[in-house]
């Protein structure tokens, strides 16, 4: 139903998009996840015909993109993020009005009215002016003339944001009941929310595809890795050390969070995800008298679960540029000490900004100092 | 097209902005009317008083209906125009309404026109009841020349669709409504007084400029002259603003 080969937009000399590519089929729910800035809403713009890629071809309902623009946009229903509505006009108007610009015929504009005013619930409101609609109303409403034309695709943009949890679970159940009958893409920048209504989730982040995979697949992965945070008192270099050296600790460093407890300091570290492990790491800190004041497990935000669908090669590309950078940094690195330690972080640094990388880096030395 | 047309006359009427610009117009209109019918009528006796051949010839069709288009074009081209165009483009842009309609199936003409039209027909009402107030003389004047009248409101019609076309397209370069409504009245005074230093020029440059200018082709119509060369000026601008417009509405295609 959709199909994205290479899609590459520039503004002006900024890349939105790079090198983009996906399929969507018939009847499926496809989420797009990422954070701001990810290319999420120019991928959209770009699939309802707003505007046209810079390169690169997008076909959807069987109309290829951007030539044949008007075909596509008869045969699509799109939410934009903000649901930008008449607010003069009462439900009914507007609904009116988006049928009529659609192209509906006006023999069979009352009756999808009728039936978009249905599936949206929204048959207490309709001679209310939108301005007077609460936030999840006015998301219905942007819903209903999105769904008037009877579209094959419908293409949502960030539908629950802002709204409360009441209103996110109603929406969710209108898109589920409209996936029944059209494909849908949505965007969103919170996994919950893709992982609850989308069958395949495709995350993007600085205009390009990471994964593309079911919500359940890229739980599995995501879920390998917990981050423990430790607020700790004694000797920091030692606390350190024996964090880092502990079997199982994929990467660690000092955490740049506020400290609640005077004389503390706090350490971030990731592992493999096992209860063993943080017990025999508790042991190890009490063993060589570091007073642990907290230790927590934690969810991992957002970008570090990129940062670790990137690590674990969700894209070929990606995963290419990786090794490319692997191998780069390993030459670097053959003349150091270490070198078994060495080649474990450099993976990690092949995909850390400059910061961690600095922070690495004392981190080692600090280490070599130790031994 | 036809549904954004109605969306926006249904607006228009909607709210209190077809009402008062209309009623702005009539009210300055018909004051300017009355005033200049009562200094006719002074005239008139102070003429009728004075010894044989002394008088001067008043002439009721040059002197108050060839003067009342030239008064209703003036107060639509610098008040009614720039505030009834200002929300056409910015409106949507600030809202986002824009973005919804460039992803139903309309292209940017139908848009452009639709909003055009529109617009013309919500101040046409008022374009067309302040041509009555001469009609009210009628009944006094039998020998009204309503030729002064018709060729007279022609131009207004005329200046009124380049004015629209102007306002149409500094709307669609911004989503801040007083700018645009202050750039249209900018660029419409630019055309109205670049015929200004006309009258002190002479040869092809006094030629050019009057043919650049409002007044100078509004003049010919309240003459009682249709031409035609003023007739294509002011379709000429309306199609070059309209131009303009398009290709700002095309632009996001490269903008994004």
């Amino acid at each position: 139903m959709i199909s994205v080969e290479g899609i590459t937009k520039y503004y002006g000399e900024k890349c939105a998009l790079d090198n983009v590519s996906f399929k969507v089929d018939k009847g499926e729910t496809v989420g797009l996840l990422g954070p701001n800035a990810a290319g999420k809403t120019t991928t959209m713009r770009i699939l309802t015909g707003y505007f046209p890629p810079t390169s690169g071809t997008a076909t959807v309902a069987g109309h290829v993109l951007p030539d044949e623009s008007l075909e596509v946009r008869r045969k699509i229903g799109y939410l934009p993020e903000l649901v930008p509505l008449y607010t003069d006009m009462s439900v009914v108007e507007f609904l009116f009005f988006a049928g009529e610009a659609k192209g509906i015929p006006k023999c069979d504009l009352q009756n999808r009215v009728d039936s978009v005013i249905d599936d949206c619930n929204l048959n207490e409101y309709v001679y209310k002016q939108i301005k007077t609609l609460s936030k999840g109303y006015k998301q219905r409403v942007g819903l209903a003339q999105a769904i008037i034309n009877s579209p094959e695709v419908l293409i949502l943009d960030e539908p629950t944001v802002g709204m409360d949890p009441n209103q996110v679970m109603e929406i969710r159940g209108i898109i589920k009941k409209l996936g029944e009958k059209s494909t849908i893409v949505l965007s969103s920048h919170i996994l919950e929310e893709v992982a609850k209504t989308c069958g395949r989730v495709i995350i993007m982040n600085r205009g390009k595809v990471l994964a593309i995979d079911t919500p359940e697949n890229l739980s599995k992965q995501i879920e390998t890795s917990d981050r423990i945070f430790f607020e700790l008192m004694g000797d920091k270099e030692k606390a350190f050390n024996l964090i880092k050296s502990h079997k199982g600790i994929n990467k660690c460093e000092y955490s740049k969070r506020d400290i609640l407890e005077e004389g503390c300091f706090a350490i971030e570290a990731y592992a493999e995800k096992s209860p063993e492990l943080r017990s025999s790491l508790l042991r190890s800190l009490l063993d060589n008298d570091v007073s642990v004041c907290q230790m927590a497990l934690e969810k991992l935000t957002l970008e570090e679960i990129f940062t670790q669908v990137i690590a674990k090669g969700g894209v070929e590309g990606e995963e290419k540029k990786a090794k490319e950078v692997n191998v780069e940094s390993e030459k670097e690195e053959e003349n150091k000490k270490d070198d078994k330690d060495e080649k474990e972080e450099v993976f990690e640094k092949s995909e850390e900004s400059e910061e961690s990388k600095e922070k690495k880096k004392k981190a080692k030395k600090s280490k070599t100092k130790n031994k | 097209m036809f549904a954004v047309l109605k969306r926006e006359l249904d607006s228009y009427f909607k709210s209190i902005t077809a009402y008062l610009t209309a009623s702005f117009l009539l009210l300055i209109c018909g004051f300017l009317f009355y005033w200049r019918v009562m200094f006719y009528a002074e005239q008139s006796q102070v003429m009728a008083g004075a010894p044989s051949g002394m008088g001067m010839k008043l002439n009721f069709n040059t002197a108050i209906l060839a003067s009342l288009p030239g008064t209703v074009a003036f107060v639509l081209l610098f008040f009614v125009v720039p505030v009834m165009t200002m929300h056409l483009f910015a409106e949507e842009k600030k809202n986002g309404t824009l973005e919804v309609l460039f992803t139903y199936p309309l292209t940017e003409i139908d848009l452009i026109f639709g909003k055009y039209f529109s617009c013309f027909l919500a101040i046409l009402p008022g374009i067309l009841i302040s041509a009555v107030f001469p009609l009210f003389l009628r009944a006094k004047m039998p020998h009204m020349d309503l030729g002064y009248l018709f060729t007279g409101y022609l131009g207004v019609i005329l200046a009124c669709i380049a004015g629209i076309s102007i306002g149409i397209w500094a709307s669609s370069i911004t989503d801040k409504q007083i700018i645009a409504c202050g750039l249209t009245i900018f660029v419409i005074m630019a055309f109205w007084i670049i015929g200004a230093p006309a009258s002190m020029l002479t040869g092809n440059i006094k030629d050019v400029l009057t043919a650049l200018s409002f007044s100078g082709n509004m003049e010919t119509f309240t003459k009682g002259v249709i031409d035609l060369n003023s007739v294509l000026y002011f379709i000429g601008l309306s199609v070059i603003f309209l131009y303009f417009t398009y290709s700002n509405l095309s632009s996001r295609n490269w903008r994004g």
